[in-house]
């Protein structure tokens, strides 16, 4: 039961992060921690954990947005579901490369995603605006791309310092 | 296997629990929770965003620093620039003082202010803010916000119970009827450019514009009373065989900065 009551206050936690501290950083708004965060909990913790925490964010997002209730939580357990199956048929090697190479669709799957559902939801007359492809969004799409790939490499760097069971999973080449 | 068993249980239940909470959601049976929860967190997220503005501009401080070193050394021999400098600052203050008489007489009797604090950005969208009031409090798509000063920084996009998003001046996708303070016509129809700076495009070859003029809006859009300010002309772009002319406008305020805005809504009879 408290394992779950952490789970809510860890998604809670991140959201709130996400929302009120990296916006208001230049660059750094770009970095998303929620996404970044449900792929290394799919590789290192199982698509079980990933699964819970997709919804709890995904909830806890839509509080802070205008999207119809629901589209993170679809979009988060699409992605974490497509990155899964990736991860067991492909890149099977658990390599940190092949880890990162999962960050960089996952985070081409999330841009695509929501600006679909924004195009779509607009076009169905549900929100207001939509996002204009311009050189601002591809600038920031390459942002997204390099600052997710950061931290995910600082994220599996610290967890193979911290937690010794890690260390199958993470093949450094000495 | 149990534990496989199990696990899966535990996906169904989450899953029920969610779905059954965005099903309360839409019955609006959730109002109350969300609006407490959304209230205890308004003050969080602002001294959060309030933090992430301080530790910004502490490492902007700590690069100017180094540049300033560097810069003092040259500027020592330079007082004249000073000077210079000086008597701009003084236009400002003369600026400043023509801005606030103009808030004093801006919306005058048919608008009310509501103070909103800003508790964050769209993760999926830039140039934008999320405010902690919403349509319970009276506001609706289109209300002008403005910074205390009487500077318009945007236009509500879209809006919740309890929350609303503003879409900045400075987006692409926003739109702004404009005015220059000597001209009582619309000059010209100002966007954001790249979420840095403001354009304004199809002003009329005859509507005089130069450096430094500064723009208000018309008034002639719904809700948005005239005379409140966007920026100062920095650059005027004119083709002799053109129709019309455009120009750049830089923001009076940084967008950056901003913790709590007002919304401007029409008086109620």
């Amino acid at each position: 039961m408290f394992k779950y009551l952490f789970f809510i206050l860890v998604s809670l936690i991140l959201v709130f992060i996400q929302i009120s501290f990296f916006g208001a950083l230049p660059i750094l708004a770009n970095l998303n921690i929620l996404l970044v965060f449900l792929i290394f909990i799919n590789i290192v913790f199982g698509f079980d954990t990933s699964f819970i925490f997709a919804l709890l964010i995904g909830f806890f997002l839509n509080l802070y947005s205008f999207l119809p209730w629901g589209t993170f939580i679809v979009i988060f357990l699409a992605i974490i579901w497509l990155l899964d199956s990736l991860y067991k048929n492909i890149f099977i090697n658990f390599s940190i490369y092949s880890n990162l190479i999962l960050v960089i669709i996952g985070t081409i799957l999330y841009v695509f995603s929501i600006l679909l559902a924004y195009f779509v939801f607009y076009l169905m007359g549900l929100i207001k605006i939509y996002i204009l492809i311009d050189n601002l969004f591809w600038q920031n799409f390459f942002y997204q791309i390099i600052l997710n790939l950061v931290l995910m490499s600082g994220l599996f760097y610290l967890a193979k310092l911290t937690i010794k069971r890690l260390n199958i999973v993470f093949l450094f080449k000495k | 296997m149990l534990e496989k068993k199990k696990n899966r249980l535990i996906k169904i239940y989450f899953a029920a629990v969610i779905i059954l909470l965005i099903f309360l959601h839409l019955l609006k049976v959730l109002d109350l929770p969300e609006k407490y929860l959304l209230a205890f967190l308004t003050d969080w997220q602002n001294k959060s965003l309030s933090f992430a503005t301080r530790l910004k501009y502490s490492f902007i401080n700590f690069q100017e620093a180094q540049n300033l070193k560097k810069e003092n050394t040259q500027l020592k021999g330079q007082l004249d620039q000073l000077m210079y400098e000086n008597s701009q600052l003084n236009s400002y203050k003369a600026e400043n003082e023509k801005l606030r008489a103009l808030l004093n007489y801006l919306p005058g009797n048919e608008f009310d202010y509501l103070v909103v604090k800003i508790i964050g950005k769209d993760i999926n969208r830039a140039n934008t803010l999320l405010i902690n009031k919403g349509a319970a409090d009276g506001i609706e798509v289109g209300y002008p916000v403005i910074v205390d000063n009487g500077v318009i920084i945007g236009k509500i996009i879209e809006v919740q119970d309890h929350l609303a998003e503003v879409l900045l001046l400075t987006d692409k996708l926003s739109q702004l009827a404009i005015s220059t303070l000597n001209s009582n016509k619309t000059t010209g129809l100002a966007n954001g450019e790249y979420g840095l700076s403001i354009k304004i495009d199809l002003i009329p070859q005859d509507i005089e514009i130069k450096e430094g003029d500064i723009i208000i809006t018309s008034g002639k859009e719904e809700n948005i009373p005239r005379g409140l300010v966007i920026g100062k002309v920095n650059r005027v772009i004119s083709a002799a065989n053109e129709l019309f002319k455009s120009a750049t406008i830089s923001p009076l305020v940084n967008y950056d900065e901003l913790l709590i805005a007002s919304v401007i809504l029409p008086k109620k009879p």
